[in-house]
């Protein structure tokens, strides 16, 4: 029977291994599963900017040297209070605090003491709007008052524009689950290997007829089989919540999902290969989370960063995975379109695999 | 009998300091025999049981099992060899039945698993996790994954060490079963009641060097001249062991455990 012939080869039963403790133990399941769905959460809130505006306060210095339209719309949009400044000695101040147009200005630098009885505000004065304080709030607030310039210039249009695919949390989305699988590729992996080889396991192992090949494949198949449930778990989640929804085609979509959680598994393997201590192990797995985590663009849009960065992310396996993953589940691309990702993915695990190959230490004599 | 295991003038030295461990050992061990290899801590046992398990490789000397050597034939030896080390550890969370369905998945021509485990009485623990385990059950559950594979030749280093008396006795039933069977069994072991149980023949090795080889009779012959001491065998295992190397087996037993 097929059943029974899978059972009987050991990468399976080194697969099973790996796999049953996390739906044994109440704890190990919480924290492979439901933490890292709570820290996404969080991090998309965190992140996604896509929340509810509080009201916006805007100091007008000058009013009548400003554009007539854009400041009747700020005086029409409910969620704007107009806090207009009388006192000549202080409108003298902010004038002379803004006096070259193009200079910038620092949040808070001097304003705070000037504004100290108006509260969080922006400033529009007849050099421009500027927001006192560098937090995400006023970002959002300074879009807005922003965007009511730009409306008092246009005529408004009838008709509803689908954003779907193009919101930033749908670019976000895809970076932390990449995020997540950086996380339990690399760290997880690398823990449970050096486990292993500090229990014996290898040297009992070693005493069987046993592939070695088996025992890899046997670890990595066991977290891809466990990233499966942790992705349906993320997807059901940001769909239920934030609406979110792949436009791609689902079999190119779960293509590079298993090929660049192939890549992410085995760096897990090759970072616990020669480890003897978790503590190293933990050590060496930080030192490349944290870089994979701000270079890959998971945040941040690489094509912002200077030219010699992006020459050098791009290779970043994980770049290349979060690139062919937002393409496909963003834009609909196929696998042909994200080739290059694709390739340079599969280049990787052969890589990979070579490295593990000569670097692994089974605890051999030399 | 064939000789199963033949080791010459096997001598190991590890890079630190390049001090011999192994003197030099050189023995036979006959097809079906259960050879016991005793000695006081540090005297070199479990290093010539890695070397003979191909776990350590030898300085020098010849290592041969089944006429094989481990250099050029590791795989068709791993196939005819099981193992069962002092310490033996699995994820706690794993089923009796799982942990040697593991070890059955390594081998061509396993034995059944759940004939294994009824064997070894583990038939109502079948179900049940490693760490819910008593020691004896538990050392029962890694001796069935090591004959899984049905080897000709296995390797029990200390296998009772920590055990109850009722386990101890039988765990030892089971390996006498396996000698029955034809199989070739190696032991090391701090218990010498043990050892003249179970062992065909005994090498004493002290200090890298072999002090004493033989059947347990023939050594406390040697050992021990004075008829009314020796017959009918008033002389233990234990007395030899003391005499010949000078440490007392129940201190060494203490600073093991």
């Amino acid at each position: 029977m097929p059943s029974n012939v899978l059972t009987r080869k050991p990468f399976w039963q080194l697969m099973l291994l790996n796999i049953r403790p996390f739906f044994r133990e109440p704890a190990t399941l919480f924290w492979t599963f439901g933490f890292p769905i709570f820290m996404a959460l969080l991090l998309v809130q965190a992140f996604s900017g896509e929340k509810p505006m509080a009201e916006v306060n805007v100091v007008v210095i000058e009013q009548e040297k400003i554009d007539a339209d854009w400041y009747q719309a700020i005086e029409k949009d409910n969620k704007v209070s107009i806090l207009n400044i009388e006192d000549a000695a202080l409108i003298a101040r902010i004038n002379a605090h803004f006096a070259e147009p193009n200079s910038e200005v620092s949040p808070g630098e001097g304003l705070s003491s000037i504004l100290s009885n108006h509260g969080d505000v922006l400033i529009l004065t007849p050099s421009g709007l500027f927001s006192t304080r560098n937090s995400h709030e006023q970002a959002i607030a300074f879009s807005h008052v922003m965007a009511l310039q730009d409306q008092a210039r246009k005529p408004y249009l009838d008709g509803v524009i689908d954003l779907q695919g193009f919101r930033y949390i749908d670019w976000l989305i895809p970076g932390i689950i990449v995020l997540q699988i950086i996380g339990i590729g690399i760290t997880s992996i690398s823990n449970g290997l050096v486990s292993d080889r500090q229990q014996g396991f290898f040297k009992r192992l070693k005493l069987s007829p046993f592939s070695r090949l088996d025992y890899v494949i046997g670890i990595v198949f066991a977290r891809v089989f466990l990233l499966i449930f942790q992705l349906v778990a993320l997807f059901a989640t940001f769909y239920f919540l934030f609406g979110y929804q792949p436009l791609g085609n689902w079999l190119s979509i779960l293509t590079v999902l298993l090929l660049g959680s192939i890549v992410l598994c085995l760096i897990g393997v090759l970072v616990g290969a020669r480890s003897q201590k978790v503590e190293v192990a933990t050590g060496i797995s930080n030192l490349l989370y944290f870089p994979l985590m701000f270079l890959s663009g998971i945040y941040f849009d690489t094509s912002n960063f200077p030219q010699t960065i992006q020459n050098i992310v791009q290779w970043l396996p994980s770049t290349a995975f979060l690139d062919a993953f937002r393409l496909t589940a963003n834009q609909g691309a196929s696998l042909a379109d994200v080739s290059v990702q694709v390739q340079t993915l599969a280049g990787f695990t052969v890589v990979l695999l070579v490295m593990i190959y000569f670097l692994f230490d089974w605890g051999d004599e030399k | 009998m064939s000789a199963v295991i033949d080791v010459a003038d096997l001598k190991k030295s590890y890079n630190k300091n390049n001090t011999l461990v192994l003197k030099g050992l050189s023995f036979q061990v006959k097809k079906g025999q259960c050879f016991g290899l005793l000695g006081p801590n540090g005297a070199g046992k479990s290093t010539t049981l890695e070397i003979l398990q191909g776990l350590k490789k030898p300085t020098s000397g010849k290592v041969s099992l089944f006429g094989m050597d481990w250099k050029d034939n590791e795989k068709q030896i791993r196939m005819k060899i099981g193992g069962l080390l002092q310490s033996n550890n699995l994820y706690g969370r794993t089923k009796v039945k799982e942990a040697v369905r593991l070890f059955a998945s390594f081998y061509k021509d396993p034995m059944d698993v759940d004939e294994l485990i009824e064997r070894f009485g583990l038939t109502d623990k079948a179900n049940a996790w490693l760490d819910s385990l008593s020691g004896g059950q538990k050392q029962r559950v890694f001796l069935a994954m090591t004959i899984v594979g049905k080897p000709e030749l296995i390797f029990l280093d200390e296998p009772t060490t920590g055990l109850d008396p009722t386990s101890r006795q039988s765990f030892w039933e089971i390996i006498k079963s396996l000698k029955e069977e034809g199989m070739t069994v190696i032991l090391t072991t701090h218990y010498m009641d043990e050892a003249d149980y179970l062992c065909d023949e005994l090498l004493i090795i002290e200090q890298g060097k072999i002090i004493e080889s033989g059947t347990p009779d023939a050594i406390i012959h040697r050992t021990f001249t004075d008829p009314v001491i020796r017959e009918p065998r008033k002389a233990t295992l234990n007395d030899v062991f003391l005499k010949l190397t000078g440490h007392d087996i129940l201190k060494q037993e203490t600073s093991h455990a």
